[in-house]
């Protein structure tokens, strides 16, 4: 061996750009890129991202059908182990892809939905009224009568549409099941007063003794949705000690026992909300907190033995967000006036809502190494809200280079529009590894068709 | 003169004018350390292709943005030692 060293024509270092990066006081050691707080992520459910990008394109949605089971058994166990009568219902809206509400619905899973349109696609994927629940402040009349006609559990927002299915239960001469919706303090901020009728001032008593001196309806059950994103378990205790208190309060003054509670959705995800100092996934607490909570309060309440009341739940996020992967590759870099590194990448907010609200995991598919440096993503989108992430590490990368968003499973895809650009593909890797395409990317006329252009405007 | 600057191997920049802290990549290091050592700014791009593993078109540009930064950041260039440093 009598290769010299610093013989440059024999081998030349490998090469990283050169760059600078000023330590800000008090942060010195979130830089220089520490190889133990390196991270990337080559596989999503052992499939490798280059091949996914390379079958599908940029950007895509991946689902992992495997987490999405997994995160559905963990909840449901949380709660059956604690509670004899659980039923979870899929809260629609969080990610109504045919794929992902087939899963569920596999899994035993009800649906819950907000509308007629979701109520449809409930149907659609062989869901039977009796197997749906019906929320939402605003169902028109002739959705509410194709429900009731179906035997679908409807959950009354306020007092007009109370009157609607009276009038409903009167016509067709027989006596309609309903649940109320209710709000009250639960000691979180901000409080979710405007569905539903409030607990705390007796207005949800008062329309209990109403609907049931009316003789067309049945009181079936009693719903509240306290939030979304709960980090605390407490709130549901006392959210379900008061729907326990009012079913209690229900039967003595009625006669009417009360046969589900439903303590709606809110379970957080593993994500990181923007206002959290540390890692989402670390501050979270487990779903079994939130199962001892509710169901201690439960089975606190006093209910006599044959009377409990079945356990109704609508979790969304918590069940779909760690299942979403976003891929997206990097177009272009840049050096902002301050100095700062920004990149540009293919996946705008416009099919990303929740980076309004979460610090996403941003990591690369592949790290060559090089320093870490904290990194603006931007999306493709000419508008200056396009931000992924105001701040990231990352190391080096160049154009065409592939990153992984996550979580992304819950609400990006529902609430993902045609803005600038169309809304990409999406597949989801079944747990054998099959790579199914669910959704097409989209096309222009997927865009333009539904528009008509008057005669006297045509080109 | 950039007797202000004292620069370690693995990176670590501290310039005494500022009392300001800044880590720099293994090239940006090599590069500093060259014009700390006197080296003229013109051969900084052949200097970081008979070392690193880069072909001189990139090299030239890197090195020109680089530069580029160590003066916009007040490394460089700046005989005021008030200069606001962007950081
Ligand atoms: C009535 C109802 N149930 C369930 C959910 C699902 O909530 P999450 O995704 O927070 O679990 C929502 C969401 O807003 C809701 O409004």
């Amino acid at each position: 061996m009598s290769r010299l060293p610093d013989d440059p024509s024999v081998k030349r270092l490998p090469y990283e750009p050169p760059t600078i990066i000023a330590h800000k006081t008090g942060l010195a050691n979130k830089f220089g890129g520490a190889p133990a707080g390196r991270r990337s992520l080559p596989r999503i459910e052992g499939v490798p991202v280059s091949e996914l990008v390379e079958r599908f394109g940029s950007p895509l949605f991946v689902f992992s059908e495997h987490t999405l089971r997994r995160t559905y058994r963990e909840v449901h166990r949380a709660f059956a182990l604690r509670y004899p009568k659980v039923q979870l219902a899929w809260s629609y809206k969080t990610n109504y892809l045919d794929a992902v509400c087939r899963v569920f619905h596999q899994e035993g899973a009800w649906a819950e939905v907000v509308s007629e349109v979701e109520y449809a696609m409930a149907r659609r994927l062989g869901i039977p009224g009796s197997h749906i629940l019906f929320n939402g402040p605003y169902k028109p009349e002739p959705a509410l009568r194709v429900a009731i006609e179906e035997g679908a559990h409807i959950h009354i927002d306020h007092h007009e549409e109370l009157y609607t299915i009276e009038k409903i239960a009167k016509e067709l001469g027989r006596k309609v099941p309903v649940t109320l919706r209710i709000n009250m303090d639960t000691g979180i901020q901000p409080r979710w007063d405007r569905f539903g009728f409030n607990y705390d001032n007796n207005e949800a008593l008062t329309a209990i003794r109403r609907l049931h001196t009316g003789g067309h309806l049945v009181l079936e059950g009693l719903h509240a949705h306290i939030g979304t994103f709960m980090l605390d378990p407490q709130a549901y205790a006392r959210g379900a000690a008061k729907l326990a208190d009012l079913a209690l309060a229900a039967k003595r003054d009625t006669g009417v026992a009360v046969k589900t509670i439903d303590l709606g959705g809110g379970l957080p995800s593993r994500a990181t909300l923007h206002a959290q100092y540390g890692p989402g996934a670390d501050t979270k607490p487990p779903v079994d907190d939130y199962a001892e909570a509710i169901t201690g309060a439960l089975l606190a309440a006093g209910f006599p033995q044959d009377e409990l009341p079945t356990l109704l739940l609508e979790s969304g996020r918590a069940l779909v967000d760690e299942a979403g992967f976003m891929i997206t590759r990097v177009a272009g870099h840049k050096r902002l006036a301050n100095g700062t590194r920004a990149i540009i990448v293919d996946a705008g907010v416009n099919v990303l809502f929740t980076s309004f609200w979460y610090r996403h995991d941003v990591l690369p598919a592949v790290d060559r190494g090089g320093m870490l440096e904290e990194t603006v993503v931007y999306g493709p989108l000419c508008m200056n809200i396009d931000v992924v992430r105001p701040s990231v590490l990352l190391p080096p990368l160049e154009a065409g280079d592939a990153l992984v968003i996550r979580p992304v499973g819950a609400y990006n895809v529902t609430q993902a529009m045609q803005f600038i650009r169309l809304r990409p593909a999406i597949v989801m890797i079944g747990e054998n590894k099959e790579i199914d395409l669910i959704r097409r990317e989209e096309v222009l006329d997927d865009l333009k068709g539904p528009e008509l252009l008057p005669d006297r405007l045509k080109p | 003169m950039l007797d202000h600057l004292a620069l370690s191997e693995s990176g670590f920049l501290f310039d005494s004018r500022t009392g300001l802290t800044y880590t720099l990549s293994k090239s940006g290091t090599f590069l500093l350390r060259a014009l700390i050592d006197g080296a003229d700014a013109e051969t900084l791009p052949e200097r970081l292709v008979a070392t690193f593993d880069v072909e001189p078109p990139v090299a030239r540009k890197d090195v020109e943005q680089f530069l580029f930064r160590l003066t916009d950041i007040g490394i460089l260039g700046h005989a005021d030692a008030d200069d606001e440093v962007a950081a």
